[in-house]
């Protein structure tokens, strides 16, 4: 989809729709939404729909970083009780190593 | 057709199969000439292979003078080459003070194991080999677990040990493969000979002759983790795409034991209570281990003694309904117990000891249609008699080991015991002392499983050792004697007096005057058994056990490790022994006095349905080979330790019970190939480049005419005739 090609409220109406599907535990989309509408956002004369669009743009940045620090916590913390063999931490994993704790 | 071609032409391209036989040299690996993984509670032992330790230039370390190249990496005969190495190495030369420099060195892939052609003497100061510690094992020893004495307060085989911890609880990073036939051995060395040897000048030079070995373990950690890993509810997503089964990445080491009953025991076809009687437990251990654990054949470590448990159940049984008088009017019984599994933390008796706690020994399962044995308590044992480390006592001096603290509590009697054990060696030239201080430790023995058990139970064990082992290859590749005829001698005349003290006391016990009928011991039959046990490279190569055989046991196993004279446990019960011993008990203890009237093997089977004491065994004598119907009370039952068997119920992982597993593997061959410098290999990658972009342009620039060579073929395709 070229969405240089879309109005400014059919924009909006795009990065709200992706900013509450991100919502959804989805942090990908606020990924793609914040690459998607930044321009928009930051980069051009600012309007009331653009303020808008700032708006879920900003909000998927945010929520972006969230889940990159909870999702890099939780891989570190997972990462360092996995190579100890305990329980908890092998029920959770999907293949176990070979040849290795 | 031709994209048939193409996929033929590509997937033989890729695989490359046809070009591995001319760049390698390989030699097969049986399993179990190699070592590998193993576990207890809390640790991982043995080998892995990794990326770093697979290949290697082939050195040779022949001569203790030659370690001092491993310190130096070789760098001084191999300057330009900057990788790993593998040192082929005869097994003796693993002692004391090599052990830290493999263990250590940076530059070592692995090592290539082989028998020495000068086997050196045990009675060589060098040859310090046992695999087992310096002190009795903090996880199964009676005395640690109930806090009678510290870790290593007391040392009993700091002589022979090679690693204070044991080698067997060593965590290599390099990996070991043994090379047992003398053809493969030649070809290493010839291949070392040919490249790897400095010329005479001093220097060395490409092409170098290099190996390459892999044995990966699926498992890894401790036991509990690989045990819990084995099973399906360890993951909340079970992906097994193969099979749907969990697939087994360890093992409990388990095997059979074996158990005889020369007089019966009470049985009764209800629940009623019985009368208790009490036994006395002869046992002696069954397996040995060393590093390369099929190769550990334990001949001081296990068969000399079991030798002597044999010969003395062989008289026992030409006898019987003397005995068997005598144990019914005194209620006293004994029983033969060969466990499986001591050197790893006792793994038989324990699982005998626990199984006696549970009212399911020796008959686990109460069927209503046939009648039920009286369980075994562990309080109902009175004594355990076991014998260790026979035909290697220096001098002509055998010890009785007691616990000091029980013997106070029951002196009388154990005395009268060891008085009876005196006169069987003394009548054969042999003294005794008895070690009956308060403060006497038992030695690592079977009777400490009883022990932690019930709190009654007495020792008496019988072996050539004071405080401390006097030899030096207990539990390792070595324990191979080279017997010479004095020696060898000697120590016939050693499992004759043990057998004959083996005989009086149990004797004495059941209330059996010990006559000279009674103390007989088959003097032949030890040296037959000596021979064919010890000094024959495989369990049946002698007559005896030829006939012993009759042709049963290649029909019963073809698998590896059954051809291997070997007494490790392993996890699948992949040793001959247990089945070897359990003739020999049979043939010990069997009688065909009932059944001569059975001429079939079938009858034969079908006189032991339905019955629980006996078993009938259509087996042929080892002295004429016929076959015979021989009814016996004797028992081969596979054990688990109880801390790793996955039908132990209520029990978890603890300290009581041997933890030891072994990792499931994946064995390679070793490949043999020569090296080339880095530089030849992007030279080489460089022409193959080139040679490609040029055919690639040759055949680009080709048409259908560049193929046609002859020239009538055109005019031919114009309509020409020929």
């Amino acid at each position: 989809m070229d969405i240089s090609k879309l109005t400014d409220v059919k924009k909006v109406d795009l990065c709200k729709k992706y900013f509450l599907i991100g919502a959804c535990f989805l942090p990908l989309v606020w990924v793609v939404n914040t690459f998607w509408f930044f321009s928009d956002a930051f980069c051009k004369p600012i309007n009331c729909h653009r303020r808008q669009i700032r708006k879920y743009v900003i909000g998927s940045i945010i929520g972006s970083v969230f889940w990159v620090i909870l999702l890099s916590s939780w891989e570190i913390f997972f990462q360092y009780y996995r190579a100890q063999g305990l329980v908890w931490t092998d029920y959770l994993t999907f293949v176990f190593p070979s040849g290795r704790v | 057709m031709k994209s048939w071609l193409a996929i033929v032409l590509l997937i033989g391209g890729v695989r490359c199969d046809g070009f591995s036989d001319q760049v390698f040299k390989t030699l097969y690996i049986g399993e179990g000439n190699a070592c590998y993984r193993t576990f207890n509670k809390t640790h991982e032992f043995g080998c892995q292979a990794t990326k770093e330790n697979e290949n290697g230039l082939i050195v040779r370390i022949d001569k203790q003078e030659d370690f001092e190249n491993l310190e130096s990496c070789w760098r001084a005969l191999y300057p330009a080459f900057n990788g790993k190495f593998w040192a082929l190495l005869p097994v003796n030369l693993i002692g004391r003070n090599t052990i830290s420099l493999l263990k250590s060195s940076e530059c070592l892939a692995g090592v290539i194991l082989y028998n020495s052609p000068q086997p050196q003497h045990p009675e060589e100061e060098i040859t310090s080999a046992s695999h087992d510690a310096d002190c009795p094992n903090a996880a199964s020893d009676y005395y640690f677990q109930n806090k009678k004495e510290e870790y290593c307060e007391r040392k009993i085989n700091s002589g022979g040990s090679i690693t204070r911890d044991g080698l067997m609880r060593t965590d290599w990073r390099i990996q070991m493969v043994f090379i047992d036939k003398s053809d493969d051995l030649s070809v290493i060395e010839r291949c070392h000979s040919l490249f790897n040897i400095p010329k005479e000048n001093g220097t060395t030079g490409y092409p170098y002759c290099g190996m390459s070995f892999r044995l990966a373990n699926m498992a890894a950690g401790n036991s509990e983790i690989c045990n819990r890993r084995g099973k399906s509810e360890a993951k909340l997503f079970q992906a097994n795409f193969d099979s749907g089964e969990v697939p087994q990445i360890c093992g409990a080491m388990h095997s059979d034991n074996i158990f005889a009953f020369p007089t019966p025991i009470p049985s009764s076809r209800s629940n009623e209570t019985m009368n208790s009687s009490k036994y006395m437990m002869i046992t002696s251990r069954m397996d040995s281990f060393g590093m390369i654990p099929e190769i550990s054949v334990g001949e001081v470590s296990v068969l000399t003694s079991i030798i002597s448990v044999i010969a003395a159940a062989r008289s026992m049984g030409t006898q019987l309904e003397k005995w068997q008088k005598a144990s019914n009017e005194s209620n006293k019984n004994v029983f033969f117990a060969f466990f499986n599994g001591e050197s790893l933390d006792y793994i038989g008796s324990g699982a005998a000891a626990y199984q006696m706690g549970k009212d399911i020994f020796p008959q686990r399962k109460i069927r209503p249609d046939i009648v039920r044995i009286h369980p075994i308590h562990a309080n109902e044992i009175d004594y355990v008699l076991e014998v260790q480390q026979i035909g290697v006592s220096k001098g002509r001096k055998y010890y009785v080991h007691v616990d000091g603290e029980r013997y106070d509590k029951n002196k009388t009697s154990t005395n009268k015991l060891m008085d009876r054990i005196e006169r069987g060696l003394r009548s054969h030239g042999f003294d005794l002392e008895k070690l009956t201080d308060s403060g006497t430790r038992v030695p690592p023995a079977s009777w400490h499983s009883f022990a932690k058990a019930d709190p009654t139970v007495q020792s008496l064990l019988i072996a050539p050792f004071k405080e401390e082992y006097e030899y030096r290859r207990i539990n390792s590749i070595l324990d191979k004697n080279q017997w010479t005829n004095d020696e060898k001698e000697k120590a016939i005349q050693e499992i004759e007096a043990v057998a004959t003290s083996i005989l009086a006391a149990s004797a004495d016990y059941v209330g059996l005057e010990t006559d000279d009928v009674v103390a007989k011991v088959d003097k032949a039959l030890i040296a037959t058994l000596f021979d064919c046990l010890i000094v024959s490279n495989f369990w049946f190569d002698c007559d005896f056990m030829k006939k012993l055989d009759g042709d049963r046991y290649h029909k019963l196993f073809n698998s590896y490790g059954f051809n291997e004279k070997s007494t490790y446990i392993s996890m699948e019960t992949h040793t001959a022994f247990p089945t070897v011993l359990h003739w020999l008990t049979i043939f010990a203890l069997g009688s065909d006095k009932e059944t001569l009237n059975v001429k079939s093997e079938t009858s034969c089977s079908h006189l032991g349905e339905f019955q629980a004491m006996y078993t009938y065994t259509w087996q042929p004598s080892p002295y004429t080979g016929n076959f015979s119907c021989l009814k016996s009370s004797i028992g081969k039952k596979v054990m688990v330790s109880p801390a790793v068997d996955p039908y132990t119920p209520e029990e978890e992982m603890n300290t009581r019970y041997s933890t030891w597993m072994e990792s499931v593997y994946v064995i390679e061959s070793v490949n043999l190939y020569l090296m080339e410098d880095t530089s030849f290999e992007y030279t080489m990658l460089i022409i193959a480049v080139l040679s490609a972009l040029l055919s690639m342009f040759a055949v680009g620039r080709c048409s259908e005419s560049t193929f046609i060579v002859d020239e009538g073929e055109p005019a031919a395709e114009g309509g020409e005739p020929l």
